[in-house]
């Protein structure tokens, strides 16, 4: 097993500054330390506001963490006193999905211009190499190859979301972040989500990071998932341990309250 | 006798070239301590039979129905200010996207205690009405799990999370004590810990106060937990409705067979990352609509008969459409 993505110490503060009886805010994340191997699925959870999308943030690279530390197949991808180091490293290797895969897409441009941004400004490809890409991707994700011509509106939910899942695996990313990637789509278009990102992963080998609140799908196909309450990893273990036995009184809750809508079986 | 009563109901939505057919011969009953689920992928026309039931339709809209009635009363030939004192008095609705259907310019607070009905208020003077207001809404605002009634009921619209607004539009619901709550996807997005929470103050109240339900949501685990009765749709046509623990068992359409298959959880012997069984294709939009049984191009059972619209079958309280079904040689 070779790890993929190495992280340690991410810290990230927010403080908004104290007023004359107003007491200041104070969120802080971390420090976070979590290491992913090849082709193996992570499942974040936790309540509202227990940061963890600003983690998935700061992985991607959205939000700059503080402190901390992030290694990418053994090579420092991010670090403090390195802002730099990104630019030298191959600076595809963690990818996004976006909550709202919808929204994340600019509606002016065709979908084949959405998905030639990021390969233009980070790989120096040719325009042809580009447009093979391009094809051969949006027919892996399901797509036709006619697809580069349609605008965002032209699309359904199922088929947005392939747009996003295309536009996240382009330049072949070690490392896969999704925020909430089922939460809203239909029961028949999550299960065909849920296939494609299984069957990409197996073929690409992709580290998979989800944030879902859906427990079922977390069940069904995380390896690994992580409790997160205030900032904190509080529990983390194989799916199976922490479904069956959830140390931390936070999981607790949140195992109970997933077990308390599965239906019992009922004798026949 | 059933608190509300649907048949055949039929929607047109006018676009000004075409008419499009949005809901084809919709049956729907909600008997009064009931909890019905009402299921189906978006588009299918779950929120605008919501609409059509609260009277809140468009002028381009052309309903029409067989039956609709609310106990025993026509609500289709009701004038506008008889069905308003229904939908006030014994109908409480939860409209989808809680915060975009709450007033953006009035805090929280004002607009509850406005929905308070004046019945319910007693008390000599105008102080002592005003302070009873406030009493019943903050009760009512606890009742649907938010303890911190005073930061809420000040607040704005746009400065309160989601999953708090969906919750004081359940309040803004209850707060008149309604027979029959009509919730659409009230649940939608929320973690588990408090979706459970509010699945079980409406069970509650169900069993309390026999509160009828209509339950709309996409949201099978959410729905099987509570629910007494189902009826699925898809594309504006009912494709299967009835005992919830019957359906549960034994699927009859295939598309019903579909959606439960989605969820993971109900299926104890499935491999961890095996692949879902799921139904190919996506939902087809109102414009292209295709003819017959709306599920036939993604129907893995899809054969030529399936051109022509399947009638209502029924077995027992089981009814269903669909030309081929499933499981019938158990039957």
């Amino acid at each position: 097993m070779k790890q993929v993505l190495d992280v340690s110490g991410l810290t990230f503060r927010h403080s908004s500054k104290k007023r004359w009886l107003k007491k200041p805010e104070i969120f802080s994340l971390g420090p976070i330390d979590m290491q992913v191997t090849k082709g193996e699925t992570i499942a974040i959870i936790g309540q509202n506001r227990s940061g963890k999308s600003l983690l998935a943030k700061m992985l991607a690279g959205a939000v700059e963490p503080d402190e901390g530390n992030i290694h990418l197949m053994e090579e420092k991808y991010w670090s403090v006193r390195h802002r730099a180091a990104r630019k030298n490293a191959d600076i595809t290797g963690i990818r996004m999905i976006f909550q709202h895969s919808s929204e994340s897409m600019n509606p002016g441009i065709t979908v084949g211009q959405i998905l030639d941004e990021p390969l233009r400004l980070n790989t120096g490809l040719s325009d042809a190499e580009r447009k093979a890409l391009i094809a051969d991707t949006l027919v892996k994700v399901g797509l036709l190859r006619e697809h580069i011509y349609f605008y965002r509106h032209m699309l359904s939910d199922g088929q947005q979301q392939r747009v996003a899942l295309a536009r996240a695996i382009l330049p072949e990313p070690k490392v896969l972040i999704a925020d909430e990637p089922f939460a809203a789509l239909d029961p028949t278009i999550r299960s065909q989500t849920v296939n494609l990102i299984l069957k990409l992963q197996q073929e690409m080998g992709l580290a998979f990071i989800f944030i879902s609140h859906n427990l079922g799908i977390v069940r069904h196909i995380a390896d690994r998932v992580i409790v997160m309450d205030g900032g904190q990893i509080i529990e983390s273990g194989k799916t199976e341990t922490i479904f069956r036995w959830p140390q931390h009184e936070t999981t607790k809750k949140l195992v109970l309250s997933y077990q308390s809508l599965i239906p019992q079986q009922t004798l026949r | 006798m059933p608190l509300l009563d649907i048949k055949n109901l039929t929607l047109e939505i006018n676009t000004g070239s075409q008419s499009i057919k949005a809901l084809d011969k919709i049956n729907l009953t909600v008997n009064s301590g009931e909890i019905r689920a009402l299921v189906g992928e978006s588009g299918s026309g779950k929120s605008l039979i919501v609409q059509a039931i609260a009277g809140a339709t468009p002028g381009n809209w052309h309903l029409t129905a067989d039956r609709m009635s609310w106990n025993g009363e026509n609500l289709l030939s009701m004038s506008v200010e008889q069905r308003r004192q229904v939908l006030r008095k014994d109908i409480g609705v939860v409209f989808q996207h809680a915060i975009a259907s709450l007033d953006p310019s009035v805090t929280l607070g004002e607009q509850l205690e406005e929905a308070v009905p004046d019945e319910l208020i007693e008390g000599k003077w105008f102080w002592q009405r005003a302070q009873q207001r406030r009493r019943e809404v903050i009760s009512t605002v606890h009742k649907v799990g938010i303890k911190d009634h005073n930061h809420y009921l000040r607040a704005y619209p746009h400065q309160i999370p989601t999953d708090i607004g969906q919750k004081l539009m359940l309040a803004m619901a209850l707060v008149n004590q309604p027979k029959m709550l009509i919730a659409d996807d009230p649940t939608r997005g929320m973690e588990t810990t408090t979706k459970v929470q509010v699945l079980k103050l409406l069970s509650r109240l169900n069993q309390t106060r026999s509160l009828g339900i209509l339950f709309v949501s996409h949201d099978l685990l959410a729905i099987a937990s509570m629910s007494h009765t189902m009826t699925v749709l898809y594309c504006g046509q009912t494709v299967e409705s009835g005992k919830m623990k019957h359906i549960r068992k034994r699927p009859l359409h295939p598309y019903t067979k579909a959606l439960l298959d989605s969820a993971p959880s109900f299926s104890k012997d499935l491999p961890p990352k095996s692949q879902l069984p799921t139904l190919a294709g996506t939902i087809p939009t109102l414009q292209h609509l295709p003819i017959g049984c709306r599920l036939g191009p993604r129907c893995p059972r899809a054969q030529r008969a399936c051109v022509n619209v399947p009638a209502v079958r029924k077995i027992h309280d089981h009814s269903y459409s669909c030309h081929f079904p499933l499981h019938m040689e158990k039957l």
